[in-house]
Formats: structure tokens, C-alpha cells, sequence
């Protein structure tokens, strides 16, 4: 029998304990990056920035340009005013890019993994269950954060920039609209992660997981819609999910609101669905086990 | 003069104390008891016998239903620092197909905690012991299954652990590339590595290592060095074949013999098999008989003398 060295050897470079989940978010990235389509969807997702930008640049050119006639035109084209509801119009032309990029990135997240047996390998390493969920969720949600808070906050620094009445008047009167943008972002963002990620730990592919979520909001609509026709309440339209980002809007950017819910409840739903979402997906990671 | 070893804790590397595994109703693993200590270990077994269920405790990815699983003297379930210090080159395939062969073993290797510069640097270590330099930069879903399954093994040791587990690490290799990680296995085993290398064919095992456990239906039947647990093995007698030019003579010498069982002939006339209960003593007597150059002796071997043998007797 061989006589073998009896001593350990080490790895002689430090071992880093934080941040692994970045190890899982990039690895998610780059393989989302991979695809095609996700290469189309990001150049086409620009598009709304570009609109809004060539507005605002237009607007404020315009808005300082001495030929009155042309003030006076775009002056009462509408949308042409930068104040909160130029914001809100970038981010609701940007929340179908939302949805779907999260579908693209989050769809497979975790059901990829399943299929190719992948959880094993990351289990194996010093990764914990929640690293790994974090990790995930910070690659669902990279991309329509970058969209929808990366964008609107280019939009408003540009605006500060070329704003024809002064940075600082804009400021002081539109200092707000720069949180609600980030705020909204997250509301939008997050809770849609989840519900993705929610969907994609319980299906098998990528494309049951999409089908899953189209249908969740599909049925979530109708039956919000319904109960709303049986109560004779239109409030109970706030129980859909797309009827609560759109009023959520309403709330935060100020506008016209049909239905008379507060943010506060709205927030709730919302939390009490990511609740739900997450504690669906920790239970799936959870509840691997490799050998049965 | 102070003691330099004061303060050090010897420990097994592998500690398994009244282990059981269940999943429902099925029991997996019953009862298992056994340490294993630096080295290579052959983890011997048919399909479902419980290999894999050990190796998934061992990397904790499964909790023991009952008793205490150790590595490296410390508990295997959630403890992530010791997962530092583990490999696993699991049985199962696990890519993603449009991923190089680089990229699998540096975000893996990430994941184990190395900083990008060292991931590299093992990275590409790992990938030029295991043969897979020249072609890292391929997708893997271009890779031949030997080459999958040794860009596999090779995330496995790439960051450095000190316990391998390596599950079913032949699969589906070509010879050559079934001798270059033979000899792989080896070598992280003389660096001084705890090497657990599952698998149901024997040869396998023989290969790299004699010490084995053997396990059947989640129970383990056997374990330490093969000889050893063969010669515990008093139930079966023990063949011996001598192939000589007087196969008659020496059946009829040796029928007398007080530990002698039977003696068969071979198809060809050439030889003859003796059963024995008592090998030692019989190979000292056979050895003064067949010195005698009438029998003219050309080779004499055992054919219960490894694993697959022991394997037989055991599982039976």
C-alpha cells in the first residue's frame, strides 16, 4: 500500500467570504448575454430613452431658441413640458421592457440550473442557499434597473444640463421626481423578479415559466376585473397586478386616478406577493436534494 | 522538550458514525460506520447501494436522518467554511452547453471563493492537468462526453480543496483519457490529498487505489485495504490456479493437503484451480511442492485476489 504525504495543503491565495452572490449574478448575466435576443431586446429597449431624450433636447433647444414661433409650437405640443410626468411617461414606455427582460433573464434562472443538475456544483461550493438567491435576483433585476432608474437619472442630469430656465429652479421644484423614479423603479422591478423567479423554481423550462407568468397575469386581471363587476367597486380593479403598477404610478408622479386606493395598500399587496415569490423559491432551493 | 505537535487535533478526514439516510420510505444509507483517513479511497458499490447519498452528506448537500457525518473533523450540514476546503466532481453532467470549458471552471471556482486573479490563475491549472488546455476556449456543448467529464474533475480540484469526491469520475472516458485520470487521481492523492472515488466497476477502483469501502444496499459491507478484506473472507475458499506441465501430478499432491477444499481443472489441461479455506498456510506448503521441477510450473495467480472477486463474495 502507498505510504502518501500526510499534510494538507492549502490554497495560498485568501479565500473571499462576501460578496460570492456576485459570483452568481455575473455568471447569470453572462449567460443571459449569450442569447441573441437579449442583444436585440437591449438595443431595441433603448428606444424609449432615445425618444425621451430627442424630446427633451428638442424641448429645451426650442424652449431657448429666440424664434417665438417655434417656442409657441412646442409649447402646446403636448408632453413637451419636462416635470414629473415626462418621467412618468419614460417609465411606463420602459415597463413592458421590464417584464420582458425579466421573463429572459429570471425565466430560466432557476429551472436552468435544475435541469442541468448545476445546483449540486454550486451546493457543493461554500455558497449558501441565500447567496445564491441573491444572486439570481440581483441578475433579474440588472437589467431593468439599468433601464428604468439608469435612464430615467441620465434623463434628469441631462436635463439639469440643458434645462432652459436653470438647474436650480429645477431642481427645487422637481428635486422629488428624482426619488420616485428610483422608488417606482424598485416597485416595478422587484416584485416582478420575483414572481419570475417564483415561476421559473416550479416549471421546467424557461418557456413554461413564461408561460406560467403571462398566465398568473392574465387570470390575476380577469378575476380582479370580475370581482370588481360582482362587488360593483371599481377599487377592487387595484387586486390586478398591472392595474396596481399603472395606478402606483398615478400615486407617485401625480395624475389622473380611477380607482381610490391608497399606496399604502398597494405596497402591501405588493409585499405580500414578494413575500410569497420568495418563500416559493427559497423552498425549491431548499428542498434539493441531490440524491433522491 | 515541549511537545511540537501540542495543540494539534488528529482527525480522519472522513468520519461517518451511525449514519442513516432516508428519503420517505426508502432508506438509503443504514447504520454506516466508518473513517477514512489520507489518501485514496475506492467507495465500491453496485447502482444504488448509497455512494452517491454518502458523497451528497459528505458535500452537504444531504442531511443524515441519524448520527454524525464528519469531514475533517468538522459536521458536513451547512457548514460553508468547510465547504472550502471540499471537491466535488458529482456523477451527473451539470453545463451549460453554450459555456466554454474556461468559463464553467472559473465562475465555479469564483463561487468557491477565490479572487478573480486566482481564479484565473487555477483555472487554467486545473485545465492543463486535466489535458483540456487547448480546447478551453470551446463551447462545451462541442466537447466529447470525456471531455465534459474532464473539464468536470477539473472544477473540482481547481480550487484547491483537500477533500475530493469524485463521483463516478470515469464515466464515459475513452482508455487513454481513463489512464490520464488514473493517473490524475493518483497524483492529488501524493499531493497529500484525501481522494473518495465512487464507482461500481471495479477495475476503476483497483486502478488507483487498494483501500476501498464497499457498500450494498446502503449498508457498508467491507472497508480497508482489499487484501485485508479478502482475507476476512472465511466463508469462500480461496482459488489459486497453477498452470504447469503436469496439471494431474499436482492436483494429486495437493488433494491430501489438510486445508485444501477441492481441485478443478481447467478447460485446456494445462492448469488446475485449488480452493483453499486457509491460503497462507496452503501458499506455504504449495511453494515447497511446486519448487520440485517435475511439475514444471509456469505461472501460478489467484484469481480471488482483487477487487472484483471481493466484490462477488460480499454482495452475493
Amino acid at each position: 500500500m502507498p505510504i502518501y504525504d500526510q499534510t494538507y495543503k492549502s490554497w495560498e491565495t485568501q479565500y473571499r467570504v462576501r460578496g460570492r452572490w456576485l459570483a452568481v449574478a455575473a455568471q447569470e448575466l453572462r449567460v443571459a448575454r449569450t442569447s441573441p435576443i437579449f442583444r436585440r431586446l437591449f438595443l431595441l429597449s433603448l428606444l424609449p430613452f432615445l425618444i425621451m431624450l430627442f424630446i427633451m433636447v428638442i424641448t429645451d433647444l426650442m424652449t431657448t431658441n429666440p424664434s417665438a414661433l417655434l417656442r409657441e409650437v412646442v409649447r402646446r405640443v403636448q408632453y413637451t413640458n419636462i416635470d414629473a410626468r415626462f418621467f412618468k411617461i419614460y417609465l411606463m414606455m420602459t415597463v413592458p421592457f421590464v417584464y420582458v427582460f425579466c421573463l429572459l433573464v429570471g425565466g430560466g434562472s432557476i429551472c436552468n440550473d435544475y435541469r442541468n443538475n448545476l445546483l449540486e456544483v454550486y451546493f457543493a461550493k461554500p455558497i449558501t442557499r441565500l447567496e445564491y438567491f441573491f444572486g439570481k435576483l440581483a441578475a433579474v433585476c440588472y437589467m431593468p434597473l439599468l433601464l428604468t432608474i439608469g435612464g430615467s437619472l441620465v434623463l434628469y442630469m441631462l436635463h439639469l444640463i440643458t434645462a432652459p430656465v436653470g438647474a436650480r429652479a429645477f431642481l427645487s421644484e422637481n428635486l422629488w421626481v428624482a426619488g420616485m423614479c428610483i422608488a417606482y423603479s424598485f416597485f416595478v422591478v422587484v416584485p416582478s423578479a420575483l414572481l419570475v423567479m417564483a415561476c421559473s423554481a416550479m416549471s421546467r423550462s424557461t418557456g413554461w415559466a413564461s408561460v406560467i407568468v403571462c398566465a398568473l397575469i392574465f387570470l390575476n386581471a380577469a378575476g380582479a376585473n370580475m370581482v370588481a363587476m360582482i362587488m360593483r367597486e371599481r377599487n377592487y380593479t387595484c387586486f390586478a397586478y398591472v392595474r396596481s403598477v399603472l395606478h402606483m404610478s398615478d400615486l407617485m408622479f401625480g395624475g389622473f386616478t380611477r380607482i381610490d386606493v391608497t399606496w399604502q395598500t398597494i405596497a402591501i399587496g405588493f409585499a405580500l406577493l414578494s413575500a410569497i415569490c420568495v418563500g416559493t423559491v427559497l423552498w425549491r432551493i431548499r428542498s434539493v436534494d441531490f440524491a433522491s | 522538550m515541549a511537545n511540537p505537535f501540542r495543540g494539534f487535533r488528529v482527525v480522519n478526514a472522513i468520519s461517518f458514525q451511525n449514519v442513516s439516510k432516508w428519503y420517505g420510505e426508502v432508506v438509503a444509507l443504514n447504520k454506516v460506520d466508518f473513517t477514512i483517513g489520507t489518501g485514496i479511497t475506492g467507495l465500491l458499490g453496485p447502482n444504488g447501494a448509497g455512494k452517491s447519498t454518502i458523497m451528497n452528506i459528505c458535500t452537504g448537500q444531504a442531511r443524515p436522518s441519524q448520527g454524525t457525518a464528519q469531514v475533517l473533523g468538522e459536521s458536513t450540514w451547512c457548514n460553508y467554511n468547510l465547504l472550502r476546503r471540499i471537491g466535488l466532481c458529482p456523477e451527473r453532467e451539470n453545463y451549460y452547453d453554450d459555456m466554454t470549458g474556461y468559463e464553467f471552471v472559473y465562475w465555479l471556482t469564483r463561487c468557491a471563493g477565490l479572487p478573480a486573479n486566482a481564479a484565473r490563475k487555477a483555472t487554467l491549472e486545473s485545465l492543463d492537468r486535466v489535458g483540456m488546455t487547448a480546447r478551453m476556449g470551446d463551447p462545451i456543448s462541442r466537447y466529447s462526453r470525456g471531455m465534459r467529464q474532464r473539464v468536470k474533475l477539473a472544477q473540482s480540484f481547481a480550487h484547491g480543496p483537500d477533500v475530493l469526491f469524485l463521483d463516478e469520475p470515469m464515466t464515459g472516458l475513452d482508455p487513454v483519457g481513463r489512464s490520464a485520470v488514473f493517473e490524475l487521481i493518483r497524483a492529488l492523492g501524493k499531493e497529500g490529498k484525501t481522494v473518495i472515488v465512487s464507482s461500481h466497476v471495479l477495475y476503476e477502483i483497483e486502478n488507483v487505489t487498494r483501500t476501498i469501502v464497499l457498500i450494498n444496499k446502503g449498508r457498508v459491507l467491507a472497508h480497508g485495504d482489499v487484501h485485508e478484506v479478502r482475507a476476512l473472507i472465511d466463508a469462500h475458499p480461496h482459488s489459486v490456479t497453477v498452470r504447469c506441465g503436469q496439471p494431474r501430478k499436482l492436483a494429486s499432491a495437493l488433494v491430501n493437503s489438510p486445508h485444501v477444499v477441492n481441485v478443478e481443472f481447467e478447460e485446456d489441461g494445462a492448469g488446475v484451480t485449488i480452493h483453499t479455506r486457509n491460503a497462507n498456510t496452503f501458499y506455504d506448503e504449495a511453494n515447497a511442492l511446486l519448487a520440485d521441477p517435475a511439475f514444471a510450473v509456469e505461472s501460478m495467480h489467484s484469481p480471488d485476489d482483487n477487487l472484483q472477486a471481493v466484490f462477488e463474495y460480499l454482495v452475493r
